[in-house]
């Protein structure tokens, strides 16, 4: 039997790089940080200063009475899913419409408003919360607000699997069109952490990085935290093909595994068998592939073991890769890394261009990979994968491909 | 000239009675008026103390985000079989300034 190809024709993003994909582009090709300072806040310090913020956002396309019923991670949903659908040129009365999907991901779903209640009743001894908490901290929240708005009535439903997310909702978008369940799909992801509260809780686990994220750097010193997400609009190659649609790139595999080993040490033999699978569900070679998207958070642990990871997959083929982390500008999105980082892919793709490693100073024999340092490097691209890791030892990665029919 | 302010409900001066009570709806019923306003984002002329809410368009969950802002305007808890009850700007107003009297005068409450 033929395999059902499926194709990616929309593509939007909101983070601290910008709010659409151009702007993420021209930010990520000249290979400069989003970082700015985060609020003061009355409740306490912090340990560190900066974050990925998504600057002027909410803009025009979340109106004040989707504000009120929405919480910062859908709006992230709500403004990239209408960049997409109209790069994809989609019909609001699109048959496909019906029977499509949203798959969304997010790690926490509406904390920001879940934080800002709690505040006001605990602290501020206000008698009741307000009534809309419920539906804006659910994390399908995002999700249900893009069935109603583009009126798609198939499978629509969140997953939650902490910095895979976003990957997970894509990998299984991907699934639902491969097997013929639908031929039209929305599917990334978002955050909201810039509230005191989490900032906090990453503060206590001492993975953030004092001053800025230098991935695969010998002086690295942790994450930064980023807000934002993204989405694709996802289609059977025939269908976008029969209505004339621009062609992206092609999603062309998915792998995922789970380490089996601990809460969050990760493990390179977890991650590696991850891009194995997708590799294979591509039907890509290891010498196929040119860039790599990496996890690469920038903390002292993961770096070397996504590296290990690599050179156990890619054998001696590992030296040619660029593998870059591009969260060294937007900063971790958590459950929406992977869908803010699928739309640096596809961008990379498009752009033949793989995106820098920002804020790079010295290599690390532990993590010896081209990460292509602080400079944008044109080349050619034809297949690319974009890893991503979760505490809890999930991992889920997406293999792209440049389209050709 | 009965002095008003706006910083919340008080009790009700015996003397006066009824009219006091007349102009307290008033006064009631315009800051019923200008919450709804607020929260539903509406024209302010627009709004009046004949409105209906379904004239307003104000559906079951506008009705929660509405009945959470008249609780914190005018300090009072409104009971969920009251608030279930609600369907235009005039039944508003009369019940929360039923609320309001029975808040002034806890003890005719317990005893009634």
């Amino acid at each position: 039997m033929k395999t059902r190809r499926v194709v990616i024709t929309g593509s939007g993003a909101v983070c601290a790089l910008g709010r659409n994909c151009s702007d993420l582009w021209r930010a990520l090709s000249a290979g400069k940080s989003g970082f700015t300072a985060l609020p003061r806040y009355d409740a306490g310090e912090l340990k560190f200063a900066v974050a990925g913020i998504a600057e002027g956002f909410p803009d025009d396309r979340v109106p004040p009475r989707l504000q009120d019923l929405t919480d910062r991670f859908a709006q992230f949903l709500l403004a990239s899913s209408q960049e997409a659908v109209a790069q994809a040129g989609l019909a609001p009365d699109d048959p496909r419409w019906e029977n499509g999907a949203v798959i969304t991901g997010t790690s926490i779903g509406g904390e920001t408003a879940q934080d800002e209640s709690f505040w006001s009743m605990y602290r501020e001894r206000k008698p009741r919360v307000h009534p809309l908490l419920i539906p804006r901290t659910m994390p399908n929240a995002g999700a249900s607000q893009l069935s109603m708005t583009h009126g798609v009535q198939g499978q629509v439903y969140t997953v939650s699997t902490a910095c895979s997310s976003s990957n997970h909702a894509i990998g299984l978008a991907f699934m639902a069109i491969r097997s013929g369940m639908c031929d039209l799909a929305l599917t990334g992801g978002s955050e909201a952490p810039i509230t005191f509260g989490f900032l906090k809780a990453w503060e206590a686990m001492r993975v953030v990085s004092p001053d800025t994220c230098r991935p695969f750097s010998r002086d690295r010193g942790g994450l930064i935290l980023g807000e934002g997400g993204g989405i694709l609009v996802l289609e059977s190659e025939e269908t976008a093909l029969a209505r004339g649609a621009t062609i992206l790139a092609e999603l062309a595999g998915f792998g995922m595994s789970a380490d089996a080993h601990h809460l969050t040490v990760p493990k390179p033999e977890g991650a590696a068998m991850a891009m194995r699978r997708a590799l294979a569900s591509a039907g890509l070679a290891p010498e196929e592939v040119q860039y790599i998207n990496a996890h690469g958070t920038g903390t002292p642990i993961n770096d070397p073991v996504e590296t290990a990871a690599i050179r156990d997959v890619f054998g001696s083929h590992a030296k040619n890769l660029a593998v870059s982390s591009t969260k060294s500008m937007h900063g971790h999105v958590l459950g929406g890394a992977g869908a803010v980082e699928a739309a640096a892919t596809v961008l990379a793709i498009q752009h033949q261009t793989a995106p820098p490693t920002a804020n790079f100073t010295e290599p690390d024999p532990e993590c010896g990979l081209d990460c292509v340092p602080n400079i944008a490097r044109p080349m050619e691209i034809h297949a690319a994968l974009s890893n991503s890791f979760a505490f809890g030892g999930l991992n889920a990665v997406l293999a792209f491909r440049r389209y050709t029919q | 000239m009965v002095n008003f302010d706006n910083s919340g409900p008080r009790a009700i001066p015996e003397p006066f009675g009824l009219p006091v009570r007349l102009i307290m709806f008033e006064q009631t019923a315009q800051r019923v008026i200008d919450v709804i306003v607020s929260t539903q984002k509406l024209d302010q002329n627009k709004v009046t103390i004949d409105s209906t809410f379904e004239e307003l368009q104000i559906d079951s969950l506008d009705g929660l985000n509405i009945v959470f802002a008249l609780e914190n305007e005018f300090d009072i808890d409104i009971p969920d079989d009251k608030a279930k009850e609600l369907t235009n700007v005039r039944q508003v107003a009369e019940q929360i300034n039923a609320l309001l009297e029975s808040k002034a005068q806890p003890s005719a409450e317990a005893s009634a």
